[in-house]
């Protein structure tokens, strides 16, 4: 991705439609993961889409273009969800599509990470479906990483709670 | 490094998320310069703000000093002097402050240095870090909403010495020590 962008920030219109067409089934799942809405996560989505294209030659480092975009998609999905009135905390449609044993635990989960409040599901988005490290989180949504790490604390605690029985059989795959 | 079974569940959860089309039309209103219309008007926006700023500032620096001190004393009344939010929702308070909100007994060891309390809107969740500026003992308090007791439990999130958190046990409110050792390091 890195050589991409370089290429993209010197003016090449193939590598920066890479960068943009692999950056948006990230953009969309990490602003779905954050609102829990299709609608409202395309529509962040496209906006942070559309930022990151603008602000692409901006960016100083391009090796961190992950944390940069994840930031910009965070944004987003805030000024989306600040917009919308409360509504269903989850649009469940891709979840029971198939209403088989794996659509069932992906609602529950969907559900689980729904109640959480924003504070703690955007880091667990992060560091679970973006694999970030705590600096990493940190650095996408303005935090110190030593309060990334309070918060993934509080939020798996609350996760593991409501998913006590799925943690259970997951314990046992592992084993 | 520990197996973490939610990592699983979480990254399976949104792994098949159906992607909706590249939306490439507006993306292509990027690079055909639509954009620029927006940052000559954020450029505006942000010149107005600035002369609002001026002249609010020139009032402000106006005000005799007698009206600022009722301004100042107005605030703490409303018990706002010694509060701050954090950008992770907590309220930043005093040690004092804390035992009084807090859901649960709160007492710290003495010769063991606190600083800074931050307590969660909720009352059930008091964080306070140890030792000035080392960042290294942070010591997490947090009453479970949804156990039959009730009662808090004490978390360490990284540090690298023992403390005793001092914490109540059954349901008849007596004190219990318990002495906590420190997990290794994430």
């Amino acid at each position: 991705m890195t050589p991409d962008v370089r290429a993209a920030q010197a003016g090449d219109a193939d590598a920066r439609d890479r960068v943009l067409r692999a950056f948006w089934p990230r953009a969309y799942r990490l602003a779905y993961a954050v609102l829990g809405n299709r609608a409202a996560a395309e529509d962040a989505a496209q906006e942070a889409l559309i930022l990151a294209a603008a602000r692409l030659n901006s960016l100083r480092e391009p090796e961190a273009f992950d944390v940069w975009s994840a930031r910009i998609v965070v944004n987003a999905a805030r000024s989306a969800a600040r917009r919308r009135r409360p509504e269903r905390p989850l649009d469940g449609a891709h979840a029971v599509a198939r209403f088989d044993d794996d659509a069932v635990v992906r609602l529950d989960v969907a559900q689980a990470l729904a109640a959480l409040p924003s504070w703690l599901r955007e880091p667990v988005v992060l560091r679970y479906v973006e694999g970030f490290s705590s600096a990493q989180i940190g650095a996408s949504l303005g935090a110190p990483a030593a309060t990334i790490r309070f918060r993934l604390l509080l939020a798996r605690r609350r996760l593991a709670t409501a998913l006590a029985d799925r943690v259970r059989v997951a314990e046992e795959y592992a084993r | 490094m520990s197996h973490d079974p939610l990592a699983p569940l979480i990254h399976d959860a949104y792994r098949d998320v159906p992607v909706p089309p590249y939306p490439a039309s507006a993306v292509a209103h990027v690079t055909t310069g639509e954009i620029a219309p927006r940052r000559r008007a954020t450029v505006l926006q942000l010149s107005f703000a600035g002369s609002i700023g001026l002249v609010v500032g020139a009032l402000v620096v106006s005000l005799s000093w007698p009206l600022h001190d009722r301004i100042v004393d107005g605030f703490a009344a409303l018990g706002l002097h010694h509060e701050a939010l954090t950008d992770d929702g907590m309220h930043v308070i005093s040690l004092d402050e804390a035992r009084r909100a807090a859901r649960f007994p709160l007492v710290v060891p003495s010769g063991v240095p606190v600083s800074s309390v931050e307590i969660a809107g909720d009352a059930d969740t008091v964080r306070l870090d140890l030792e000035p500026h080392s960042g290294n003992h942070v010591v997490v308090l947090e009453r479970p909403a949804n156990t039959a007791t009730g009662l808090p439990q004490g978390t360490w999130t990284k540090g690298s010495t023992a403390i005793t958190v001092i914490v109540p046990a059954g349901t008849d409110s007596a004190i219990l020590n318990r002495i906590r050792t420190l997990p290794p390091p994430p």
